[in-house]
């Protein structure tokens, strides 16, 4: 790999002992950046022949803790400098990646040859890598119409903890290397890469990934309509999810929500405590125009009215560049969670509640609420606290706490886990359930090398 | 203990980092405004390493003030690692501005330097400076050497402007300083040079050296302060930088500070003059670090270029506040020459995959380290100074006066005409806002960026002034096909105007016409500075139906 690709010095390994997140751990032993999947095939023989415990590392942009070392002595990969396409396929409509592209490069790159993704990455997808997001589950843009991050995955490769290469999907042929074979995901056996898919990075270092594509929109239409009420804008968001309609389907779900990203909305018309934007893409105009309409229809039905383009459109073409403006409203405390729709309503109120038990406004803190339509019928929830003075940490943490705990009674399901959720998912899995996922852990990692502590499974 | 006093001042600034990542491995950025923004640390780049950007760096920080750091070897070069370029602070979205992490290593530097951890090699450069008044440890006396002797440079009292030459193209790069001194007696300025010219220190404050840094700046001051001429004129961004910025905190004159291409765009708006290459070549442009993002001085050196007859204008991708650093600023020349030539081999290569014959910056250092990392196939692909290659092509005066410097259509100088006798369309924005307008031929030349013509409107105190060219630092840039502007231009009031204007922007055709923007700040920001009263008033959110 060349001593340049490796480094044990203080002062590098700090700058990998954090994520995005509020979380600490441990700062790794020795941090190595390869460039082919060879290499990282070699350092994994290495650490199982010495039982040296490796976490791979995308850009490190979660706000869930995942990629943080929780045990001493981890040798950290760090695949940012695997980010080449490998091929674009346009007959079977795919894309083959290293593990390490940034979500943005990768759509930059697709664009230039007329082509898009469906998911087409967190929001954070400027830094954001394929191989991050597939191994966290990630949501975010296109969600709405294509599911998430693995939605979208049609094949991947994966380095074993022995060393060894496994390609899933089409590529299960015998001495198959070649992009073109990797089609189809569902075919002949078992869906193994579902098993690596959201696995946190557990069972494997995912070198790979083959995505789906398809073609530039030729129409599309924004629209953003404003509701009185969280009832009102949830059965609206509810129909316009389950008609398919958007590529992009967001809320804001409060007041104090719309008064930190959109504030105009709310000088401009009166009585607007909650927006739902809608993007849509289409095969052309007069498709697109169609769809809009549909949207209105539906909006109008349930007490909506529209109220201009503006946010959906700056959400739309700002794609990963819509979070960082909250940072000065201080550090981000999130808890991103998928949900059914009509569970909204209850959520906000809760979260309410415990902003008015904790006075989260008295203390300095500000909120966002949002949900984004996601996949077939469901929604993820978004509402993060920010928190400015860090002498209030204590109340953050107490607040955090229990929102995380009525989020997940209240019908949420973390789509990533992390440190984020990891003690409210674990105190709640069902024991069959954590049987097999430690059993297949034993069978693939026997040593226990990758990932280690993760999802506590051995 | 080891007190580090200057970064704790910047606590807050470490605090605010969100920890994105955009700093350090983002790809081509998705935004409205088109953000140019690729893989932004060019230290980074070559490295690989996350310590090496912003975030990295601010991880750091973070740690050293918890007082939880082992200083040692291989920390202290880290710490002259960083170019102080500025793309992760103009790539950063935290605050308006961008987290400033080139300030946070100026901060380090000092407490470094404060704390006694000095470097032999920095010392021997402050000794130099000390000695000869220059870096490079060469005689004073030899600083003018390579003029004409036979001419007399030094008469300041009866000269319009002072040209400042600069140490390194005093010893080092004295090709550029002979082209502009060529150029300008060309042109008929009246210049002259300061006999006792000395070291501007740029390279003091970058090593930390803040107490020499400032007694150089107080005394450099005050030597100018005694000439009667107040117009400075620099060749080198560096040294125009450190005027400006640097000496911020003890200049309190009337001294005006001007890069050689800010002085020629303006002097050739009143002269214009042609320019033409022998053979036809395709020109590119690297912003200097120091000129663009420190000093905001990105259209003159374009405005120049654009200029020269028998060649193509080609921009590269990584440009303006988002161009990538050449790799010799921040004292990593000196420091670690190797690293500094890397980079600028990166830089070239984005030159070289757009075909580019002639790269063209407006830095002496610039100049200097990109030559030094120019790749041997090259095929004569070469770089020079501005002021070598106007110098070079220079022709004859132009007869006829330019009246729209730049601008080509007259669609567009009727637009420019039609707003000027309307400047209330502006009166809901706050004086020094400032937006572009880029008129487009079709869509697809938006998409591509291909703008056909454009200018700016500068919101000032009374009324707007509206300027060929984009702004330097525009808050926004409306974009419009020219079907638009032809109908725009027909209206007879504020609101007409801005119902078409609304229209245009929500029911966008082809045919008839459509409007777009791409913001250059954040939504936030732009609201209160009064766009968004602007784009109510455009019906850009609009109200279809009262349904509640």
């Amino acid at each position: 790999m060349g001593k340049e690709n490796v480094s044990s010095e203080q002062f590098v390994l700090i700058s990998y002992s954090e994520d995005a997140s509020p979380f600490e751990g441990k700062e790794p032993q020795v941090v190595v950046r390869p460039h082919s999947t060879e290499e990282v095939s070699e350092l994994l023989e290495f650490a199982s022949k010495n039982r040296i415990p490796v976490i791979g590392v995308g850009a490190r942009s979660s706000i869930n803790g995942a990629p943080i070392p929780r045990v001493d002595n981890v040798m950290m990969i760090d695949l940012t400098g695997m980010k080449d396409i490998l091929s674009i396929d346009e007959d079977v409509m795919t894309v083959t990646v290293q593990a390490g592209i940034t979500w943005s490069g990768l759509i930059h790159q697709l664009k230039e040859r007329g082509y898009k993704l469906g998911f087409r990455g967190p929001y954070g997808g400027n830094a954001g890598t394929v191989g991050g997001s597939i191994s966290a589950n990630s949501i975010g843009c296109g969600a709405s119409a294509h599911g998430g991050a693995c939605d979208g995955v049609v094949g991947i490769e994966v380095v074993l903890s022995s060393g060894e290469i496994l390609r899933t999907g089409s590529n299960w042929k015998n001495g198959s290397n070649k992009r073109k074979e990797s089609f189809a995901r569902y075919c002949t056996f078992n869906d193994l890469s579902g098993m690596f898919l959201g696995d946190h990075g557990t069972l494997g270092i995912k070198t790979a990934a083959t995505l789906k594509i398809y073609p530039l929109p030729k129409g599309e239409a924004f629209s953003d309509f404003g509701f009185s009420n969280i009832e009102q804008a949830t059965k609206a968001f509810h129909e316009i999810q389950q008609s398919h309609l958007a590529e992009e389907l967001v809320m804001l779900g409060d007041a104090n929500s719309i008064d930190l990203l959109a504030s105009t909305y709310r000088s401009t018309f009166k009585n607007i405590n909650c927006i739902v934007a809608v993007v849509i893409e289409e095969a052309d105009e007069i498709l697109a125009q169609r769809r809009k309409e549909l949207c209105e229809k539906i909006v109008r039905k349930h007490g909506g009215k529209s109220i201009g383009m503006f946010l959906s459109k700056a959400h739309w073409f700002n794609m990963f560049n819509l979070v960082q403006s909250l940072f000065e409203e201080g550090f981000w405390y999130n808890t991103c969670h998928l949900r059914p729709i009509s569970s909204l309503p209850q959520l906000i109120e809760t979260f309410h509640s415990i902003a008015t038990k904790y006075e989260l406004k008295e203390n300095g803190f500000n909120w966002i609420i949002s949900a984004l339509g996601v996949d077939h019928c469901f929604t993820s929830g978004w509402i993060t606290i920010y928190m400015k003075d860090h002498t209030k940490k204590d109340v953050m943490i107490e607040a955090w706490d229990e929102l995380r705990e009525a989020e997940i009674e209240l019908e949420g399901v973390p789509y990533w886990t992390g440190q984020l959720w990891e003690p409210y998912v674990l105190e709640r899995v069902d024991p069959t359930f954590y049987k097999v996922l430690k059993q297949l852990k034993t069978i693939l990692d026997p040593f226990n090398i990758i990932n280690p502590m993760t999802f506590k499974l051995k | 203990m080891v007190k580090f006093s200057e970064v704790e001042k910047h606590s807050d600034l470490i605090q605010i980092c969100g920890k994105c990542g955009d700093c350090a491995t983002s790809g081509t950025q998705l935004s409205t405004a088109k953000r140019h923004v690729s893989e932004p640390c060019p230290v980074k780049n070559v490295l690989g390493f996350e310590a090496y950007d912003a975030r990295g760096r601010i991880l750091i920080l973070k740690r050293i003030l918890e007082n939880n750091f082992k200083i040692d070897d291989g920390f202290l070069n880290w710490a002259y690692t960083c170019t102080e370029c500025g793309s992760c602070r103009e790539t950063c979205l935290a605050i308006e501005g961008g987290i400033d992490t080139p300030l946070l290593m100026d901060a380090l530097r000092q407490d470094l330097v404060k704390n006694n951890y000095r470097l032999k090699k920095h010392e021997l450069i402050l000794e130099s400076i000390r000695k000869h008044h220059n870096p490079y440890n060469e005689p004073l006396k030899e600083r003018f050497a390579f003029l004409d002797a036979a001419k007399n440079y030094f008469d300041v009292k009866n000269a319009d402007y002072i040209l400042y030459i600069g140490c390194t193209e005093s010893y080092r790069q004295q090709n550029i300083a002979l082209a502009t001194i060529e150029l300008l007696e060309h042109l008929g300025i009246n210049f002259a040079i300061l006999e006792e010219e000395n070291c501007c220190g740029s390279i003091l404050r970058r090593y930390g050296y803040e107490e020499e840094f400032k007694e150089l700046a107080k005394s450099n001051l005050t030597y100018l302060n005694k000439q009667t001429t107040k117009k400075i004129i620099f060749p080198c961004a560096g040294c125009l930088r450190t005027f400006k910025l640097d000496y911020q905190d003890y200049n309190s004159t009337d001294l005006q500070f001007f890069h050689l291409t800010e002085f020629l765009e303006e002097f050739f708006k009143t002269h214009p003059y042609n320019f033409k290459l022998q053979n036809h070549k395709k020109i590119g442009y690297h912003d200097p670090c120091h000129l663009g993002r420190h000093v905001g001085v990105y259209e003159a050196p374009r405005t120049l270029l654009k200029l020269l007859e028998n060649s193509t204008f080609i921009e590269l991708d990584a440009l303006r506040n988002y161009s990538h650093c050449c790799g010799a600023g921040g004292g990593v020349k000196s420091s670690n020459p190797d690293l500094a030539v890397e980079i600028a081999k990166n830089r070239n290569a984005e030159a070289l995959q757009k075909a580019i014959d002639i790269l063209v910056s407006a830095c002496p250092f610039c100049e200097r380290n990109l030559a030094d990392g120019i790749p041997e196939n090259a095929n004569g692909f070469m770089v020079v100074d501005i002021a070598e290659i106007l110098n070079k092509t220079i022709q004859k005066e132009l007869s006829t006066e330019i009246s729209h410097l730049g601008v080509k259509s007259e669609i567009c100088k009727q637009y420019m005409k039609f707003l000027g006798q309307y400047p209330e369309i502006f009166s809901d924005l706050i004086p020094g806002s400032d937006m572009d307008f880029a008129i487009y031929d079709s869509f697809d030349d938006f998409e591509e960026e291909k703008t056909m013509d454009a200018f700016h409107v500068l919101r000032k105190e009374e009324g707007v002034e509206i300027i060929p060219g984009k702004a330097d630092d525009a808050d926004l840039e409306l974009a419009l096909s020219k079907e638009a502007i032809a109908k725009l231009i027909q209206t007879k009031s504020k609101e007409d105007y801005a119902t078409r204007f609304g229209d245009f922007y929500n029911d966008p055709s082809f045919e008839e016409g459509w409007i777009d923007f791409l913001l250059h700040k954040r939504t936030k920001t732009l609201i209160d500075m009064g766009y968004g009263k602007f784009a109510e008033a455009a019906g850009i959110l609009e109200d279809e139906e009262d349904a509640l």
